[in-house]
């Protein structure tokens, strides 16, 4: 099953996200952790997408798009902000980011922790943020 | 599915207490942020966060806590949290949280665990 949709680069858009995501993954996902996981991750990435690369523009529109079959969970979230290279985003040192009073730098990683496979592309002019987690049987 | 996010504050002698209610993400957290920079303007350092009533957390939520808890301290105050579900913990714990906040099953054993003086 695929199913896709779009929504404006506003942080308000959030609570739909996690809906668009929960109504899709609950019927196929028996463990509750695993659903939690999985819309914790797409908020992060959404949150990313809204603030870094479409810099709160509501104007503009992002994509998810979901694919599920038995053995995975995987979501694409499409938008064409510039160009994005996560290696330049250090891991969070969360003693180091207090001392700092540093607030963000926290998504990518709770993104790695929470799915199996994160990954970053740049294809045709748009930046596509790729996230597996894969079903236990 | 509403998604609201509701916080409350109750002080009690030297303590105050927030009480989270529904989801904390990033269009959200502007409501804690400012009940926290109110406390700080009114001296408040003592701080308890009471997240029972709390569905959902993303790290814009945790990034609160990591902004303020350097200047409470400071004072020699602190911000502590209770009342977690298993749901709530499992994302604090991702970020290692348990080891650097106090985090308690009750707003009374919070109560209990300030170290403040009589007549400071």
């Amino acid at each position: 099953m695929r199913k896709k949709q779009f929504f404006k680069a506003s942080l308000e858009s959030l609570k739909s996200v996690r809906q668009f995501i929960f109504h899709i993954i609950a019927p196929k996902i028996e463990d509750r952790d695993t659903v939690d996981q999985i819309i914790l991750a797409v908020d992060e990435a959404a949150t990313n997408i809204i603030k870094h690369a479409l810099e709160y523009d509501s104007l503009k529109e992002f994509l998810i798009d979901v694919e599920t079959n038995s053995k995975k969970i995987l979501i694409r979230l499409i938008d064409d902000g510039p160009p994005f290279n996560d290696k330049t985003v250090p891991l969070p040192n969360i003693e180091k980011n207090i001392k700092n009073k540093k607030r963000g730098g926290l998504g990518i990683y709770m993104m790695k922790q929470t799915m199996d496979e994160v990954n970053f592309s740049r294809k045709a002019g748009k930046n596509y943020t790729e996230m597996i987690k894969y079903c236990k049987h | 599915m509403l998604e609201n996010f509701n916080i409350s504050r109750e002080d009690i002698d030297k303590v105050s207490v927030l009480k989270m209610e529904g989801y904390l993400d990033a269009n959200t957290i502007g409501e804690f942020e400012r009940s926290l920079e109110h406390l700080l303007d009114q001296k408040r350092y003592n701080i308890v966060t009471d997240l029972s009533g709390l569905n959902y957390i993303s790290s814009a939520g945790l990034g609160v806590y990591m902004g303020f808890i350097e200047d409470v301290r400071a004072e020699k105050g602190d911000i502590k949290l209770c009342c977690l579900s298993d749901k709530i913990f499992k994302v604090f714990d991702l970020l290692g949280f348990p080891a650097l906040f106090d985090i308690l099953p009750s707003v009374e054993s919070c109560m209990e665990s300030f170290n403040i003086e009589d007549g400071k």
